[in-house]
């Protein structure tokens, strides 16, 4: 018998237009947290709109058809919430945590955020200004830059190789009604979950939702399905330099789908691979000193998930480490896992998930994302299960599928060359 | 530095006069305190145990807080505390390099470890039912560590490597300098990871000495939080522990912080894209009066998109992407940190923004709702806090460390008492522009030789 946290039991109540609203008791604290997720975003965007979804989520909170940009932070701050709006490349939504008390009041400053955003010129100006520099700023930070440059090579037509900021080109272009029309399309009750776990009853929860986006009763037009795209057949390499003192490496991997078999296999292989325990940090930097930062990661997406390899090492170990990267790669595609590691490794995985899920902020995000993407809420509880089931067979089916050695891509940061590096 | 001195009051002191002045809390319904049902002992080595006892929780934090940080350094040992943290994963007597992590991995939790001007901490959060284990395997890491030549050698690069990373992050690389500035010929002025050269002749036998001196009973506090039975874990960290020499506290090598004349600063230059704006102010030491009145000075500066400065600099002027304030309160001297990113141009117009923020402040003091936002966002941070075990934890084993647990409970309720009044003082007192250090990162000018 398992004494891992189980998540608690969510209910699932459908609003108006197709909204999903998926609640959760949760009395541990005197805490609640409201993720509210819809899909569509940059994976709808093509390149001259790049940037467009991140640049309207940036406006819910510069203004709204009630209040100034400098209102709603002042009231939400003054209720000691914490809140912000996000994008992926799946979903766009916003997230809000505040002590239990103060929920009605933030909740609907949320939906007034999400529903009625005013997108004042001054405000836009303003906002792609620092978006501009945000863009900037992001080639400063070498992973970062290299994970972009990794993911834009991955794909040629797919919207995934487009950076989630759009670039300055794009972002620069972007018209006030555009954005607008935009943003009108974005949240879409059928396409919408908001989940809500805190310590209220469930019913109650449901009523401040249901209440609060009242107004978003209608599904607006559907987005156009991008084309599916296939792996690369040979690796493909972008690189920078930078005055720096290391080299920022990262490759991508188009992984399989969300929900899928295949999915839960990669990600239990990601974690053989990935942390301080796992064979990368193990070969690379604890047996050969081959560099300080190495690490694997696999990110659900609808389409191709993504499976990201990353490795700060210096100039002359770059060639011997990125060998010794693709190595062990190489291994978990001709071998099975063996049964002992592999327990070990889903024991972590489990512990971890457990770990997390203490923040109710991570369930009402798992929550809505599982909901979302077809999983279904249950899932929550459901995925120690699932993962318990996943064989060494399935994982090494699942690593020759999907971790093709001849079809990844390869990001990179390189300091100048010795002879031109400043001292 | 004036009220250096006033920072050798005692915790109980600061505690009873804090006590004093305590006024009821108004806050959560379901408020309960931090510190309320946290069972202490000292036990007779002078080991001090926590234990709290959170339901449901089906997770357990177990933290090791050693009082030995970059403060008990000289320059010629610098960085010796942050090795030894760094060997205690490198192989003890029952344990080979690398195996506490994957053996901490294979419970189904994760281990780390930390060191700051303070403490040096080794910490981990697993499923409940693997408490027994846990402890006895930190117990035996912190007892009997190796520091063997060739694993002492090959952490020397990995540490130097850390050291160089740093440097290619160009705020942690501002905020370093900055602190090099502010703090001259003082522990804060050398980064806790330590100097070059005192590293790369690192010697297992140094490291051992300063486990010996410094890894004793009454300098260590072990944190348990999560849904155990308080006795019997007590029990077991005593039989653990047997073996832990009592040794006395060995206290910081008195580090007086130099005068400050004026106003100083320092430009550097990186291949970057963005610029960096760092700013410091001495501020005294939590157990100062006035120590509590500068977090919300913080507070009112920095925190959150409604603070002064963001509404200003970034929300109104879009002269900054980021603006951000923290006051650094410890046993030692404090500082206030504010800390900009923005595009290189504006950086002479962010920098006199900023003066004149602190000017208004100095003068008008905050406004009653500033003071009322602040206090509510310090006490939601806190409930926020404790969602998770390790946020207890640290909280608790953080307050531990600086004197008392209880006073975890405290700062939140002292906060709530503060007035405006008192922040307008701290603001007269500690905002002055003679006192502050300046620095900034930027990408080099143009036509400018690299």
């Amino acid at each position: 018998m398992s004494s891992e946290r189980q998540a608690l039991p969510s209910r699932l109540f459908v609003g108006p237009g197709g909204l999903r609203i998926v609640v959760a008791e949760n009395h541990a604290t005197p805490i609640t947290a409201v993720a509210v997720s819809c899909l569509g975003g940059v994976r709808n965007e093509r390149r001259e709109l790049s940037g467009i979804t991140y640049l309207a989520q940036r406006m819910l909170l510069k203004g709204t058809q009630l209040r100034s940009a400098e209102d709603l932070a002042e009231e939400f701050e003054f209720l000691g919430a914490r809140y912000a709006p996000f994008t992926s490349k799946d979903l766009v939504g916003a997230t809000l945590s505040v002590l239990s008390r103060n929920l009605a009041g933030a909740l609907d400053l949320l939906a007034e955020c999400i529903l009625q955003p005013a997108f004042l010129p001054e405000e836009l100006d303003r906002e792609r200004r620092l978006v501009l520099t945000e863009i900037q700023r992001r080639q400063d930070d070498g992973f970062a830059c290299a994970m972009d440059l990794s993911e834009a090579a991955l794909y040629r037509k797919h919207p995934y190789r487009l950076a989630v900021t759009g670039t300055q080109a794009s972002v620069r272009r972007l018209e006030r009604e555009r954005l607008i029309r935009w943003h009108g399309r974005l949240y879409s009750p059928d396409r919408m979950v908001v989940a809500v776990v805190g310590d209220l009853r469930a019913t109650h929860m449901r009523d401040l939702v249901l209440e609060a986006f009242a107004s978003l009763d209608h599904p607006r037009p559907a987005w156009p399905e991008p084309k599916p795209e296939e792996p690369p057949t040979s690796p493909r390499q972008r690189t920078r330099r930078r005055a720096r003192q290391h080299v920022a490496l990262a490759l991508s991997f188009m992984g399989p789908h969300f929900p899928s078999s295949d999915f839960l296999a990669m990600d239990v292989l990601s974690q053989v691979l990935a942390g301080m325990s796992g064979r990368l940090f193990t070969e690379l930097r604890d047996r050969r000193g081959l560099g300080y930062a190495v690490g694997a990661g696999l990110e659900p997406r609808r389409d191709r998930s993504h499976f990201g390899v990353h490795l700060g090492t210096s100039l002359e170990n770059r060639q011997v480490a990125l060998e010794a990267l693709l190595e062990e790669l190489r291994r978990v595609r001709q071998e099975p896992v063996p049964r002992q590691e592999l327990a070990r490794v889903r024991r972590h995985l489990l512990g971890l998930f457990s770990i997390s899920l203490q923040r109710k902020a991570v369930q009402a995000a798992r929550l809505a994302f599982f909901e979302l993407m077809g999983a279904g809420h249950g899932f929550l509880q459901g995925y120690p299960e699932a993962i318990r089931r996943i064989t060494p067979e399935a994982m090494l089916e699942a690593a020759r599928r999907h971790l093709h050695l001849e079809g990844y891509a390869c990001g990179q940061v390189l300091p100048h060359p010795p002879s031109r590096r400043s001292r | 530095m004036p009220r250096r001195a006033r920072t050798n009051e005692s915790p109980s002191d600061w505690l009873s006069s804090a006590r004093s002045r305590c006024e009821p809390y108004t806050g959560q319904e379901t408020w309960s305190g931090l510190s309320s049902d946290v069972v202490r002992r000292v036990l007779p080595s002078g080991l001090r145990v926590l234990i709290k006892e959170v339901y449901p929780a089906s997770v357990v934090s177990v933290a090791f807080w050693i009082g030995v940080g970059a403060l008990h350094e000289t320059d010629e040992e610098a960085g010796v505390s942050h090795f030894v943290e760094h060997m205690l994963f490198k192989g003890s007597r029952a344990r080979p390099p690398g195996a506490l992590t994957r053996e901490i991995h294979a419970l189904g939790g994760y281990v780390n470890a930390f060191t700051s001007f303070e403490s040096t901490c080794l910490w981990c959060v697993v499923p409940s039912r693997h408490l027994p284990a846990v402890l006895d395997a930190l117990a035996e890491t912190v007892l009997n560590p190796l520091f063997e030549p060739a694993e002492t050698e090959r952490e020397i690069g990995v540490i130097l490597d850390e050291m160089r990373m740093r440097q290619d992050r160009p705020e942690a690389w501002c905020t370093e300098n900055l602190l090099k500035l502010a703090f001259p010929r003082h522990p804060y002025g050398r980064p806790v990871i330590g100097l070059e050269p005192v590293l790369r002749s690192m010697e297992p036998s140094r490291l051992r000495r300063h486990h010996q001196a410094h890894y004793v009973a009454q300098n260590i506090a072990v944190v348990v939080v999560g849904d155990v039975q308080a006795e019997p874990t007590c029990q077991r960290i005593q039989d653990l522990l047997a073996g832990l020499a009592p040794g006395p506290i060995r206290p910081e090598p008195p580090q007086p912080v130099l005068p400050q004349e004026g106003l100083r600063r320092l430009d550097l230059e990186q291949d970057l894209s963005s610029a960096h704006l760092q700013m410091l102010f001495p501020l005294p030491g939590l157990f100062s009066p006035g120590a509590l009145a500068c977090d919300l000075v913080s507070s009112v500066l920095g925190d959150g998109r409604s603070s002064r400065l963001s509404r200003r600099l970034r929300e109104r002027q879009g002269l900054v992407t980021r603006v951000g304030c923290s006051a650094f309160l410890e046993r030692g001297p404090g500082f206030l940190l504010l800390d900009c990113t923005l595009p290189p141009e504006n950086l002479d117009l962010v920098e006199a923004g900023i003066f004149e923020e602190l000017e208004a402040l100095r003068r008008g003091g905050p406004t009653p709702r500033e003071m009322q936002k602040a206090r509510n966002r310090a006490q939601s941070a806190f409930v926020f806090n404790q969602e998770t075990v390790e946020g207890i934890g640290r909280t608790l084993g953080h307050f531990e460390m600086l004197g008392d647990h209880t006073l975890a409970d405290l700062y939140v309720r002292q906060l709530a008492g503060i007035r405006g009044e008192e922040v307008l003082e701290a603001c007269r007192l500690y905002l002055r522009r003679e006192r502050c250090s300046v620095v900034r990162n930027r990408p080099p000018r143009v036509g400018a030789a690299s």
